[in-house]
């Protein structure tokens, strides 16, 4: 990977300006680096048991400091990434699509090899994740969501190729991203659809043409039915969330006792560690569910408060795209950004009881290894494609 | 901000615009939770995450009328289990059977059987031993078993045994009061419980306390009863001597402080241990008779009184000036007939005095003194000895006795009353007219209860005081029946056997035909002796009544199978209370001769 660095690239490619020292953006490191810290207090408070026993350090591994752990190695991963040229993935004259090619193709290669038995673990009912050694799991959408942003930002960036062109430019483009998202999403519909709305809008972003992002929403909604109705236990959750009393101790319990946490928070939270949904009552409230823990501990204002550093985020990201001077940047940080900031407001959608439940995680909070890799991965591209806007333009 | 440099690439507001709506949608979300619902919310939650436990009321005690403790109750473990929370039910079961002295597999299946049905509570040993505790814990502890929970329970103790069961009661297993003083007084006894607030998992374990929702309990009061521990003792150790001299089916004794009321001692003969009331694993023929030993004969049973019932005949006549002493009734017996009635005498008399009516308990005598006294005013005296009403005394389950009601009272009843037939009362009612005649003519309440006592020593009622209920007769005439007639019967007449030294006891024999169950006529060779009896003579200080049911052997008179026992029961009552020796003694040269030996 070192002989792609952007310093030797740069100076062998005409189309990208010389990387400068000037530092990634702050704000987007400081944000999540505020959201990771948040997130280890929180899988802390909630992982503590009724017998609460001390802390074995022998076996800290199946500790909450394992968050703290991976929050550490996260922030090392952002900064590096950040620290990197992001333009090594872009299209160059003389290595056309490869380097994003290759990350696409990685990816590819790992969601097929997740369904093949044997090597995929299966987990509730899904085939979605590689065992690791340590109790970990690693998920192969966390990769291709991060894989697809790439590879898309890539194939709409390509000069000479416009978006709005339907047969070189459109068909492509998104046909290679629905590939991802078809393969991601047969065992894993959440992601795909987060996904989904991602790829849409790097299509907004590009330009395409009205009548092709219409007729390929059509065609998207199409194809998430077909997803659906092709396992059982999505349908059960539609089924549940939609019928007006959902029953509390079967496929509504989850919604319903993480609605239980929100209210018993008030306004102002029971006090951090003073929640009591966590022994127990709230399923996964170290994961897709930490947010109702955030909100029994720290109130509704606790909840706003996180919806807000997701706000702030967001605008940053909007701020790094708005000033970048070249299409992949623009479109690369586009993703990015729509990626966490959408996967966000989707997992506080589910926690609120606004949408359906999915296996969708709060970024950078809710515990986990492989996922915030990625996570932290996605950030620290994202960093340093703010890091040109400071850059002399045409130097 | 749509372009840049002629790229055909855009910055693409929309896209952002709609992702930061999402994230406000969110955040209203939960505004929008909270205000809507927020307090239905942690309405579930409190229901769902809280766990209530009773923190059982100490039961008060009941004391005898010297302070002595006859029930009380001490705290033992008890071992119940939530099988929902045991992992491995089988393992649980075979694990804990051998420390707690249970069979395993029946442990299991109770276990089983409450899954299937959904309890989630089993109650798996109650009661248990120290030891059993010990060996439970420890191997609780050791095999890390879940869902076993040690809880502590009231025991009640009778630290006398059987002493007056009757009068005590009993609780169920689970500490229900269903007889005796402890039903009567269960709402004092009882007390509060408190109960303290958890807030559990969904395991039901602890988290943390709710130091707010702890509710004290307030402990039970304790009652003090007129009964005398001693007294009851003698009269107990008495009655069942008599009972199984005389094989009877069943007796009973009171003893009464006839200038107050007080009951200073009630027995039944067959007792019960009020621990145990009913043993488990008895056949049905022995639950039966195991639930009839339960009966308190004295207040509960109403029988018919036989010849018990001349004194009150006799007092009213001479109240109300029909008949003076001295009188002498023309009897020719041994039989006379009143219309097509004819009322027998066991012995034959030409002429008896008034006394000696009562003291040879002659039933024509009586039939004559009814005639006098007409059925109007029987019907008036027998009320006013409080005959066909309750007599209040604090117990559960007392019998008013049957008076019938005037209008269905015919000829025969002016021969019937007086010779204590078409009537039937219960011993204590027997014994509470009795005392008429020791204390000058008043009727009082018999009493059980003298008080009751705060869990904080504070007096919460005094019962101590003697309730009149009305005056029956005048002093001379109630002082004269006890001086005259009533001495006799034990100097002269049928009760001659419950002399006793230092006193002179007073009293009247009765020895009743038992009413068919449930239908007309006698039981054939089938009797109800009784004694009632009080001493001193001058100044009665205790008086007594012994009815013995049903006595198997030959003998069943009352002056044979009860007056002997009554007299050694007041005798004992009397050294007891360090009542001193009668100064003037009745001389029995100077009343009539000729003993009788039969009622």
């Amino acid at each position: 990977m070192t002989t792609l660095t952007g310093v030797r690239m740069t100076s062998r490619t005409q189309q990208l300006e010389p990387l400068d020292s000037e530092p990634a953006d702050g704000w987007i490191i400081f944000l999540v680096g505020l959201l990771m810290a948040l997130g280890v207090v929180m899988v802390y408070s909630a992982s503590v048991r009724a017998d609460a026993a001390p802390i074995d350090w022998s076996q800290w591994w199946n500790s909450p400091l394992r968050q703290g752990a991976f929050a550490l190695l996260g922030l090392i991963v952002m900064l590096i990434v950040a620290g990197l040229d992001h333009r090594t993935w872009a299209w160059t004259r003389r290595r056309g699509m490869l380097p994003a090619g290759i990350v696409a193709g990685f990816a590819l290669l790992l969601l097929v090899a997740v369904l093949i038995p044997g090597l995929g673990e299966s987990r509730l009912g899904a085939q979605r994740a590689f065992s690791l050694p340590g109790g970990m799991t690693f998920q192969p959408s966390e990769f291709a969501k991060v894989a697809m942003i790439v590879w898309l930002a890539a194939m709409l960036a390509r000069p000479g190729v416009p978006v709005r062109a339907l047969a070189t430019g459109y068909l492509p483009a998104i046909g290679t991203a629905g590939i991802l998202i078809a393969l991601t999403g047969l065992e894993d519909f959440g992601t795909a659809a987060l996904m989904g709305l991602v790829a849409f809008a790097m299509l907004v972003m590009a330009g395409a043409r009205v009548t092709h992002l219409s007729a390929t929403a059509v065609l998207g909604i199409a194809a998430a039915s077909i997803l659906i109705f092709s396992k059982e236990y999505r349908v059960r959750r539609l089924l549940s969330f939609l019928s007006e009393t959902p029953d509390p101790a079967g496929e509504g319990y989850q919604l319903s006792q993480a609605l239980i946490a929100i209210g018993s928070g008030g306004w102002w939270g029971r006090g951090l560690g003073n929640g009591v949904q966590k022994y127990g009552y709230v399923p996964h409230d170290e994961n897709d569910f930490i947010f109702a823990i955030i909100c029994e501990e720290l109130g509704v204002v606790g909840g706003i408060v996180v919806c807000g550093l997701f706000m702030a985020l967001l605008w940053r990201g909007f701020t790094v795209v708005r000033r970048s001077r070249d299409d992949f940047t623009r479109l690369l940080a586009g993703g990015l950004t729509m990626v966490i900031c959408l996967q966000a407001a989707i997992n506080i959608a589910v926690v609120t009881g606004a949408v359906p439940t999915k296996g969708i995680s709060l970024p950078f909070v809710s515990a986990g290894g492989s996922g915030l890799m990625f996570l932290c991965l996605a950030a620290g591209l994202l960093a340093a494609c703010g890091r040109s806007e400071s850059a002399p333009r045409g130097a | 901000m749509n372009t840049s440099s002629g790229s055909t690439v855009r910055t693409g507001l929309f896209p952002f615009v709609l992702a930061s709506l999402a994230l406000a949608i969110g955040a209203g979300r939960l505004v929008v939770i909270e205000t809507t619902q927020g307090a239905e919310l942690r309405a579930r939650a409190d229901s769902q995450q809280s766990a209530t436990m009773p923190i059982p009321a100490q039961r008060g005690d009941i004391l005898d009328a010297r302070g002595r403790v006859l029930a009380g109750s001490i705290r033992r473990p008890s071992i119940f289990a939530d099988p929902f929370l045991i992992p491995d039910i089988r393992f649980a079961a075979y694990s804990i059977a051998p420390v707690l002295k249970l069979n395993a597999a029946e442990v299991e299946q109770s276990l089983r059987e409450a899954l299937a049905a959904d309890r989630h509570f089993v109650w798996i040993k109650r009661q248990i031993s120290d030891e059993e505790l010990a060996g439970f814990s420890e191997v609780r502890e050791a095999k890390e078993l879940g869902g076993l929970v040690v809880r502590y329970e009231a025991q009640r103790k009778y630290l006398n045994g059987r002493l007056a069961s009757h009068v005590l009661g009993f609780l169920s297993a689970d500490n229900r009061a269903l007889a005796g003083v402890e039903l009567t007084y269960d709402s004092f006894l009882r007390g509060v419980d408190g109960s303290r607030t958890l807030v559990v998992n969904t395991r039901r374990q602890r988290v943390s306390a709710r130091p707010e929702d702890f509710i004290d309990p307030r402990d039970g009061a304790s009652v003090v009863l007129t009964i005398d521990a001693y007294i009851q003792e003698c009269t107990e150790k008495h009655l069942t001597a008599a009972a199984q001299t005389y094989a009877a089916e069943w007796a009973t004794a009171v003893v009464l402080d006839p200038q107050s009321g007080e009951v200073l001692a009630m027995a039944t003969y067959p007792d019960f241990d009020p621990a145990d009331p009913i043993p488990a694993g008895l056949r049905p023929a022995e639950h039966k008779a195991a639930e009839e030993r339960l009966f308190n004969r004295a207040i509960s049973g109403a029988y018919e009184p036989g010849s018990l019932f001349k004194p009150f005949v006799v007092s009213c006549a001479l109240e109300d000036g029909l008949a003076r002493y001295g009188e002498r009734f023309v009897i020719n017996g041994p039989t006379r007939n009143w219309g097509r009635r004819t009322i027998h005498d066991t012995h034959t008399y030409s002429t008896l005095l008034l006394e000696e009516v009562v003291s040879k308990s002659s039933n024509i005598g009586m039939g004559m003194i009814g005639e006098r006294v007409g059925n109007e005013r029987l019907n008036r005296y027998v009320r006013r000895f409080g005959f066909g009403d309750l007599t209040g005394i604090d117990l559960p389950g007392e019998h008013e006795g049957l008076v019938q009601d005037f209008s269905r009272w015919t000829g025969y009843s002016t021969q019937s009353i007086p010779i204590g037939q078409e009537i039937a009362i219960t011993p204590l009612q027997a014994l509470a007219a009795f005392s008429v005649f020791c204390n000058g003519g008043i009727l009082y309440r018999p009493r059980i209860v003298r008080g009751i006592v705060g869990a904080d020593g504070t007096l919460l009622r005094d019962d101590s005081r003697p309730v009149a209920i009305r005056r029956v007769l005048d002093t001379r005439t109630a002082d004269s029946i006890r001086l005259g007639p009533l001495v006799d019967v034990v100097l002269t007449g049928t009760g001659t056997k419950a002399a006793i030294p230092d006193y002179q006891l007073f009293g009247k024999t009765g020895t009743a035909q038992i009413a068919r169950p449930g239908g007309h006529g006698y039981l054939p060779g089938k009797y109800m002796g009784s004694f009632l009896a009080g001493a001193p003579s001058d100044e009665p200080r205790v008086a007594a009544i012994v009815s013995i049911f049903k006595p198997g052997q030959r003998a069943y008179y009352g002056g044979t199978v009860a007056a002997p026992a009554a007299a050694a029961i007041v005798a004992d009552a009397l050294n007891y209370m360090r009542v001193p020796p009668q100064k003037s003694m009745p001389d029995r040269r100077s009343r009539g001769a000729g003993v009788a030996d039969a009622d």
